[in-house]
């Protein structure tokens, strides 16, 4: 649909299709809320009491008027016999009107108007209506109708978190006719959309957008934590999966494999139990997961086997039946021992097929799994087998909950704009009366590549029934205002083109091999994308809103995040087709580009990209995009150093500095003699320098700004694996800042007790170290075969600046991973 | 599992007899001895010649080194290693008793590589020991406790990603006494292979050369007996099982006429070809069809593995993988132009990747085998 056409209808749509309006009585007069015939005063009445929703619901409407048109209604405890009173939440003149709160749908709302007195009454539970714990949440029934209000009068709508996502006109109404009504529910009892909900403006994003929940959900891999072999291998171990012969007593990666042997009633019995107990010491949790551990590798015992039906890939069984089984045999041991809990488990991996024999038992809700859905949607095969799946859990009669990770687990948080497939997915479970909620995993806080699908979604959760089209024109629209149509036109640029490059896909690729789709899909449209991406820009410049100007701003630096990774991409590819430096050297500076850009993104209240989620897919399968290795291409084998522990000294080992960017020769030579002595470490620095009487020395005071200055560095990392890394710094007076960082944490309170001198020569200058081992929090001075991380680097500040190391960092000096390494050898 | 009986090999089983299948193989080889029994045939640097399927096998594994110095645990070299807390080296052996350790730093590693540290244990004296494992180096920690309960020496192991060029490997004595002996480290995988006491072990492969127009790739069937000693490890390269091309040197990239039968083991929480045994056909023209079918539950026991494949209609190819007689996948109206004449027909080694395991009855036909056959060939032993 064209763009016009589209916008044209959505201001149609103003009134949302989830919400029902009651016809009105002709006959009687209007009543003026806003604009020059608006009766005054009005005032929001909330009832003393009760829940926190209508309190806050309450403070939301005065805060949204007052935006939209700079009127503040006063929030009163007691109605007034003169102008108009807005009544949010339950009140006894609501109740009187006929709206009671108690008679509403589980988190729905019911707005009108009787005569001067405007009611908006929603159904709230206990709770911090913020508050988005999947335990704790409440409902906010009221507060749903306040959005309701604003959304009618002001067109409002959050396009993003933070106040420049909030977008409100000027009323588009003024008046409300008598027996004006309107009320809505929502299409899905659970409705999330995965995101840090701990940040409040996030948490009031996601409230706006009406996701919520009146039932709790957990599915989540719980074995591991219910009954973990840790805990009960040694004495029970035939409770657990028999794979390849042998009982698997052991977690990989401390969550995953260590199954359990699922029909032993012992095992139910078990977890019946720890569900029992559980639930009476955290009787908010409704639900307790009975999912499996992740990583597969299940019972293969005859008694297992026997419960298995059918094959879910050639050679491997489908494990459904005999979770279900399962499922059952632990609901039948809960008895009436826990009124009011559910059990809850993942379909998933083997366990993805309906039962084909046993069906579950009431009390027990499923979450099938979709992730990566906008690939499989592509392919007609995967795509009906999915679909197929979903039908099939939902006709067993069972409750059932999706979890999809729309766009596979994690991704390098890349625009995907696959409306259709979100569009389907959504609305396939909606037809089913058993489908009672939705995870959605999108790319969490990336407003600036997803936030039209984070709006469709939400929109879709509501009222499955809405309009795609109609739902992204008014995302446009209302987001970008003059700039909507080249945003729009961007944003279905990119939809066509992943569309025609997964349809070239051979039927295995997935999100697990970006090489075989991101460039197909991003390269043919470079030029039209940056094209509509600048007609944006300019369009938004010349409005003069600087809210508009930086949601525009987040959409162009999606862009430019998302051609960066396609640059990266390419020139990795190179590399790994013909690894030598010089390809390794291409990849490099667009890395460190790469990482600046993350690095500004990772700040709160960015709202480009994901950097959770690139941060899990660089350290996953997908594509190497670690700088280490093509600086090892760069820079040849790790340095190494190997000192004897002799008790009686030993003679020094001399490390020599090469240019840090490069790996090259420096201007200047930087040698170190390092030795190790019982109880400390000494470094002896040895620099060259034309011009010693120029060295810069500012800092003057211990852990003064040392790095200022012409600046020699120890880096020390006793443990490879451990987060914690030292680094003494010393300038020509020698003056000294030691620091101890805990991964990304510097803290300059460390004391290192090291001595320390320095000396000017004539032709550069010198500085001894010695370091005693007991300030390295060691337990013991290292031992024959310790390999500790050491680097030692030099900061030239005369003739302009020059950095070099004992092993180059190619950028920073704190960089662990680039460290050479210290062998302690025997004697 | 990380422990498996050296006495299993041992232990020589009757050679039930194996009835011929209908079809007469165009290549036959029984690998009862180092010396191939076919013209044209070479058996290239077996690790082992042992108890088989049926009589004997080869044990055929990839080119590795074992990082570690004195892994023969001479006494009259012990710089290598760093004994401490009362551990000794004596008569070829390492033995630790509770405190004491032995460890060696070795070096040369591969930042990000996979590595695995094995040795082989028994108790000194019969009774329980206890004693742990670990290589400091590794991105987590891998320190696992291991008991040996017997004088039965059993080899144990653990494994990790490399962070560094060096690591230091150790074993710590818990309990008991346990006497430690072939120790090694090792790249490619999280499982070990056979030791390997000094310098790089060759590579190893059974190789036929057929004749020209001998074995026409257009159709044709591999069957053969495999013991996967990697079965349920993680490993960065291929699994080779059976390899025959028309040009044995291109890469499977760039190949025309080749049928390629991997084992890829790059992590077990993949459901697709990453954990799966990969059958790659190409064509003439260098279109390739692939079959993958998963192997989580796959043994580090015998199995009869076996593929047949038919392009003679260019319109309805088809395409199999059996594993102990069973189809586990297939692919039909494969539309291809054909494969040319194969000039290498290589089991265990082939496009750089090698078994890891032992092969027994290997055999290829120039026609494509049916179920029933392929049963009959699994069903050996009956």
């Amino acid at each position: 649909m064209k763009l016009k056409l589209a916008l044209a209808i959505a201001s149609l749509f103003l009134q949302p299709a989830w919400a029902t309006e009651a016809p009105v009585e002709p006959s009687a007069p209007p009543l003026a809320l806003f604009g020059p015939e608006a009766v005054e005063p009005v005032r929001i009445v909330v009832a003393p009491g009760g829940f926190e929703t209508p309190k806050a619901a309450a403070q939301e409407l005065q805060r949204l008027v007052k935006a939209a048109t700079g009127k503040e209604w006063p929030i009163e405890k007691a109605p007034a016999p003169d102008g108009v009173n807005v009544f949010v939440g339950p009140h006894p003149e609501a109740e009187a009107a006929g709206l009671r709160a108690g008679e509403l749908p589980p988190e729905g709302y019911r707005l009108a108007r009787r005569g001067r007195s405007v009611f908006i009454v929603g159904h709230d539970t206990k709770g911090d209506p913020w508050d988005l714990h999947w335990m704790r949440s409440c409902q906010t029934g009221t507060l749903f109708g306040v959005v309701e209000f604003a959304r009618h009068f002001f067109h409002a709508r959050w396009v993003l978190p933070g106040a420049d996502g909030e977008v409100l006109r000027a009323p588009v109404e003024t008046t409300l006719p008598e027996g004006w009504e309107v009320s809505g529910a929502p299409g899905f009892r659970s409705r999330k959309i995965l995101h840090d909900t701990q940040v409040p403006e996030i948490a009031r994003y996601l409230r706006f957008n009406r996701l919520g929940w009146s039932q709790v959900s957990c599915f989540w891999h719980n074995w591991y934590q219910t009954i973990s072999p840790e805990e009960y291998s040694k004495e029970h171990p035939e409770w657990f999966a028999l794979v390849r012969g042998v009982r698997a007593t052991h977690l990989r990666n401390k969550s995953y494999d260590g199954q359990l042997c699922t029909s032993n009633p012992e095992v139910a019995r078990k977890m019946a139990d720890i569900a029992v107990e559980h639930y009476r010491e955290n009787p908010g949790q409704t639900m307790f997961s009975i999912s499996e551990n992740d990583g597969g590798n299940h019972c293969q015992c005859a008694a297992c086997r026997a419960l298995d039906k059918e094959e879910w890939v050639p050679g491997l069984p489908s494990l459904s039946d005999r979770f279900a089984h399962f499922a059952n045999a632990v609901r039948r041991e809960i008895g009436e021992r826990a009124p009011g809990l559910r059990l809850g488990y993942y379909a998933y991996h083997q366990g993805e097929l309906p039962p084909v024999e046993t069906r579950l038992e009431p009390g027990t809700v499923v979450s099938d799994v979709c992730n990566g859905y906008d690939v499989h949607y592509h392919f007609p095969k995967q795509r009906e087998g999915r679909l197929a799946m979903m039908k099939g859990w939902r006709q067993t009669g069972a409750e059932v909950y999706m979890t999809t990770y729309f766009h596979g687990m994690a991704w390098w948080s890349l625009p995907m704009f696959s409306p259709e497939a979100l569009a389907e997915l959504i609305q396939t479970a909606a037809q089913h009366p058993s489908s009672s909620g939705f995870s959605l995993g999108l790319t969490d806080e990336g407003f600036g590549v997803s936030g039209n699908e984070f709006f469709l979604a939400a929109e879709l959760l509501w009222n499955p029934k809405a309009s795609v089209a109609n739902v992204l024109a008014d995302y446009y629209q209302s987001g970008f205002g003059p700039a909507a149509e080249p945003v729009s036109e961007y944003f279905e640029l990119i939809r066509r083109s992943f569309a025609q490059a997964a349809k070239q896909l051979p039927p295995s690729a997935d999100e697990k091999r970006p090489d075989t789709w991101v460039l197909a899909t991003y390269e043919p449209i470079r030029q039209k994308a940056d094209r509509q991406i600048s007609a944006a820009r300019e369009a938004a410049a010349s409005s003069g809103d600087g809210a508009l100007q930086r949601r525009v701003a987040r959409v162009a630096e999606g862009w430019e995040w998302t051609k960066l990774q396609c640059d990266v991409m390419r020139a990795v590819a190179a590399y790994r087709a013909a690894p030598s430096k010089e390809t390794a050297q291409a990849v490099l500076p667009l890395l460190v580009r790469r990482e600046t850009m993350l690095q500004k993104h990772a700040r709160p209240g960015n709202y480009v990209i994901s950097v959770v989620d690139i941060s899990a897919t660089d350290k996953g399968r997908a594509f190497p995009v670690q700088r280490a290795e093509y600086e090892q291409a760069l820079s040849g084998e790790i340095k190494t150093v190997r000192i004897p522990l002799e008790p009686k000294g030993h003679k020094p080992a001399l490390l020599t500095m090469v240019e840090n960017r490069q790996g090259g020769k420096p201007r200047h030579a930087s040698r170190v003699a390092l030795s190790v002595l019982r109880d400390r470490l000494e470094f002896a620095f040895e620099l060259e320098e034309p011009t010693p009487e120029r060295l810069l020395t500012s800092a003057q005071e211990q852990d003064g700004p040392v790095w200022k200055d012409d600046v020699v560095e120890i880096f020390l990392k006793p443990s490879r694996r451990a987060s914690t890394c030292y680094q003494l710094l010393v300038n020509p007076a020698g003056v000294l800042a030691d620091l101890r960082h805990e991964g990304q944490k510097a803290d300059l309170s460390w004391n290192s007790g090291a001595k320390v001198s320095a000396q000017r020569g004539a032709n550069g200058w010198r500085v001894k170290v010695s370091l005693p081992f007991a300030s390295l929090g060691l337990e013991s001075p290292p031992m024959p075969g310790d390999i500790w991380g050491l680097n030692v680097t030099r900061s030239r500040r005369v003739e302009g600046s020059e950095d070099s190391a004992w092993s180059p960092t190619f950028g920073l000096f704190l960089r662990p991973e680039r460290f050479g390494e210290l062998i302690f050898t025997k004697p | 599992m990380r422990a498996c009986s050296l006495l299993s090999a041992a232990v020589f089983l009757a050679a039930p007899v194996l009835p011929a299948p209908a079809a007469e193989p165009i290549f036959h080889e029984a690998l009862e001895t180092t010396t191939p029994t076919g013209p044209n045939v070479t058996l290239q640097a077996p690790s082992a010649i042992g108890e088989g399927r049926f009589g004997s096998a080869a044990l055929l594994e990839a080119r590795t080194l074992n990082h570690f110095s004195n892994a023969a645990l001479h006494t009259a070299a012990p710089e290598s290693w760093i004994l401490m807390g009362g551990a000794l080296l004596r008569e070829g052996q390492l033995v630790l008793q509770k405190g004491s350790l032995a460890r060696q730093v070795v070096d040369g590693l591969t930042p990000g590589g996979l590595y695995c540290f094995s040795l082989v244990a028994a108790s000194t004296d019969g009774r329980p020991a206890r004693f742990t494992l670990d290589w400091d180096g590794a991105d987590a920690d891998n320190t696992e406790e291991f008991e040996v309960t017997s004088k039965e020496p059993v080899r144990f192991w653990v494994s990790g990603k490399a962070m560094g060029g060096s690591a230091t490997a150790t074993v710590r004595g818990v309990s008991g006494s346990a006497s430690i002996t072939q120790p090694q480290f090792e790249a490619g995988g999280t499982h070990p292979s056979s030791f390997i006491e000094k310098g790089p072990r060759g590579v190893s492969g059974l190789t036929w050369k057929p004749g020209e127009g001998e074995f026409n790739l257009t159709q044709g069937s591999a069957s053969f007996w495999v013991k996967p000693l990697w079965a349920g490890g993680t490993f960065s390269s291929a699994k080779t099982l059976f390899a025959a091309a028309n040009d044995p040197e291109t890469d499977w990239k760039e190949a025309r006429s080749a049928v390629i039968l991997n084992a890829w083991l790059l992590d077990p929480s993949r459901r697709d070809w990453g954990y799966a045994l990969v059958l790659r056909i190409t064509d003439r023209n260098r279109k390739s069809e692939v079959l993958s079918a998963p192997i989580h539950d796959l043994t580090p026991e015998w199995h009869h593995v076996a593929i047949t494949w038919n392009f003679s209609d260019p319109e309805n190819g088809r395409a199999a993988i059996y594993l102990d007689g069973a189809v586990v996948t297939q692919a039909d109206r494969v539309a291809c132009e054909g494969l040319e004449d194969a000039n290498s027909v290589a089991f265990g080694q082939g496009q750089g990747g090698y078994l890891g395991g032992w092969l027994d009855e290997a055999r290829t036909y120039k026609t494509e085998l049916g179920a029933e056959e392929i049963q009959q060939l699994s069903r050996g032993e009956e």
